[in-house]
């Protein structure tokens, strides 16, 4: 079967990529309004947004450190709703991976590192895969709802994080207020506190480069697509969408654990309760900024770690709460996917038999 | 350990303060749920209401008129979102969450800009309390409770009344089941659900105060905590029905009240927080697991709950 449907979308995708962009520009110059309004110096903060991202003493190291994790969370995103599902428990899959791989190296911490680092890595993609798969199940067998339950898998995996890190993993020297684990060995860390290294860069490649032959090289890149664009259409050609289905959510799951991993043999060493707290959020809005294509992916998690990176930089030259970053998300998030319900440029989850049956969405 | 009397008192009394906003949200989404909305962004409207409800009544001195301008501000927000969804045609789901992320970022970046910080800002007086001063007792169950608390349940029955007795209400449920039927007669989809998200604001704005206004006389940044995801987990677990939602809501309240309780206490029973807290998440899985299953059982497949249907 040739993949006509997924290189024929190049062209469209380009016009399509301008109204995204759009929301992303007007986010920004309503930050930038409201932040002027307010009485902040705008000049100050461009400046700082400059520095902080990309000129200060390891501030590209900070960006790329961000873009690297927005990269792997995000390529397996896109995996997932390319395949039709919305699948929002990458902050989940995200601790579970990272909790998987702490336990790892501090349960073995003799081991010689690079078996340990080996085993962290894939044991955490494996932690992840598995929280996701279960929404993933429920979802192909049943057709139980994935939004609600991935959300429900996201509470539940705060919960889990805090949990560990207050009782089982908790750091024993720590004063009774720290809720972290241990730090892992020295020889375990596949980078510094900084997070760029040869590792963790090749580890985001490799990641890419893996979801690009998955998506467009592969049997299930082409079913997947086909059945995230169409379901009924799929159906009525012979596709099993389970096993799809399932592959797309382990997938998913398994980028995002992996992205926990790297957090915690690379920059963090160790993890404590809430860390991180919007990266998966921001690795859905940056994977649907990305119009589901690899390319727009990787730019997306440029400009969103470019921020990120800025935003811890720029309480130093000026008093900017760290929520701005939040009130730009929010509103890019409210405004991404405007036209996309009933759209030409459908980024939604197939339609379902009964709302066809139903005598909706006949003439789509 | 032994239980007394005037523990449980506290144990009931914490679940009602404790549930009260989760109810008032969960009533507020029950309207947009019926009108075929996923409102994933009860969180971000509850932190408006909270928020605009401190800073009204720190300017006026007056509770009720912070109440209002807390309602106000939910209401805006909610009809943005109403805008977002149903005019620009974006995706409930993404523009609910950035409505909640929205709402996190605005207030905490508003009591920095506004009030000059990032702890808490507080008030002199918070919202009416029509029994107060029983530290003990069976009166403590509903003492230092606010009026909006006393109001909950009336609010619940009339929602429940207006949902399922009144023309208004068959018209949500039209409006959400099936968007194409409801045109058909008249009834525009588009302007049923801005009605529905209007009072989902209304709800919100609400919940909101109670928490900031109510019982803390305070905001934080932060404040709701995800309490509107909670009561999220409660419209879907009550599958759409007004009391059903409520009931979902008093049960997470008095699981979140069994948590603070275990913490407080600490004794010789050793049940992690996290475990209580983590009850209503599961058994909301399992609820749509179920429902889910039945309807598969039944041979009636429809499309997810996320679905904003459109004919």
């Amino acid at each position: 079967m040739t993949p006509i449907g997924v290189r024929g979308r190049v062209g469209p995708r380009l016009s399509a990529a301008l109204p995204r962009a759009t929301a992303v520009v007007v986010g920004l110059g309503l930050l930038a309004a409201i932040l002027g309004l307010s009485g902040y110096p705008l000049g100050t903060i461009l400046d700082g947004t400059i520095k902080g991202s990309l000129t200060a003493p390891g501030a590209w190291q900070s960006t790329l450190r961000w873009m690297i994790a927005y990269v792997i969370i995000g390529a397996g995103v896109l995996v997932t709703v390319r395949a039709g599902f919305l699948n929002l428990g990458a902050q989940g899959q995200f601790y579970s991976g990272a909790i998987a791989s702490v336990w790892v190296a501090l349960r073995w911490k003799s081991g010689p590192a690079p078996l340990v680092i080996a085993a962290g890595l894939i044991g955490g993609a494996a932690a992840g895969a598995l929280w996701s798969l279960i929404p993933g199940i429920l979802k192909v067998v049943w057709g139980t709802d994935e939004v609600i339950t991935t959300l429900m898998a996201n509470f539940l995996g705060i919960l889990w994080l805090r949990w560990v890190t207050n009782g089982p993993l908790k750091n024993p020297i720590g004063s009774g207020e720290s809720t972290s684990t241990e730090s892992i060995a020295k020889q375990f860390r596949i980078s510094s506190g900084a997070g760029v290294s040869v590792w963790t860069i090749c580890a985001a490649a490799g990641v890419l480069a893996a979801t690009w032959l998955l998506i467009s090289r592969t049997r299930f890149g082409v079913l997947s697509a086909l059945t995230g664009r169409n379901q009924l259409m799929a159906s009525w050609q012979g596709i099993d969408a389970k096993r799809s289905g399932l592959v797309s959510f382990l997938v998913s799951g398994g980028a995002a654990g992996l992205a926990g991993a790297i957090e915690v043999f690379g920059p963090n060493g160790r993890v404590s309760s809430g860390f991180a707290p919007d990266i998966g959020f921001t690795a859905i809005l940056v994977a649907i900024i990305g119009g589901l294509s690899i390319i727009g992916l990787v730019i997306a998690a440029f400009v969103f770690a470019l921020l990120q990176a800025a935003l811890l930089y720029l309480p130093i030259v000026t008093d900017l709460p760290p929520s701005a970053l939040n009130l730009l998300r929010g509103t890019v998030a409210l405004f991404i996917t405007v036209g996309t319900v009933g759209g030409a440029v459908r980024l939604r989850r197939a339609r379902t038999i009964a709302s066809q049956e139903g005598g909706e969405r006949v003439s789509k | 350990m032994s239980v007394s009397a005037n523990d449980i008192f506290q144990l009931l009394a914490t679940t009602l303060r404790a549930s009260c906003p989760l109810i008032l949200a969960a009533i507020g989404a029950t309207y947009a749920f019926r009108a075929g909305i996923f409102h994933l962004g009860l969180d971000g409207l509850m932190l408006f209401g909270a928020f605009g409800a401190i800073a009204g009544t720190r300017s006026t001195h007056s509770p009720l008129i912070g109440v209002i301008v807390g309602v106000a501000t939910s209401v805006v927000a909610s009809m943005l979102f109403w805008l977002v969804i149903v005019v620009l045609k974006a995706d409930p789901v993404i523009a609910g969450l950035g409505l909640s992320t929205l709402g996190l970022g605005a207030t905490s970046f508003a009591l920095q800009a506004i009030f000059d910080s990032r702890g808490a800002i507080y008030v002199d007086q918070g919202l009416w309390r029509p029994v107060v001063g029983h530290p003990t007792g069976m009166l403590s169950i509903v003492s230092e409770l606010s009026i909006l608390v006393w109001a909950t349940p009336f609010i619940v029955m009339i929602s429940w009344v207006v949902l399922r007795r009144t023309l208004f209400g068959l018209r949500i449920s039209v409006v959400g089941e099936y968007p194409f039927a409801a045109r058909s007669a008249g009834v525009s989809p588009a302007a049923i659900r801005l009605k529905a998200l209007l009072i989902t604001g209304v709800m919100c704005g609400l919940a909101g105060a109670e928490l900031s206004l109510g019982s803390l006389r305070s905001f934080t940044e932060n404040l709701t905590q995800g309490r509107g995801f909670i009561s999220f987990t409660a419209v879907v677990f009550g599958s759409g029905g007004a009391i059903a939602s409520a009931i979902a809501g008093l049960f997470f309240g008095f699981a979140d009240a069994v948590g603070i309780q275990t913490q407080l206490a600490a004794n010789g029973l050793e049940i992690p927080r996290e475990l209580v807290l983590a009850i209503p998440y599961l058994l909301t899985v399992l609820a749509v697991w179920y429902s889910s299953r039945r309807r598969k059982q039944l041979g009636v497949t429809s499309g997810g709950f996320s679905e904003l249907r459109d004919s």
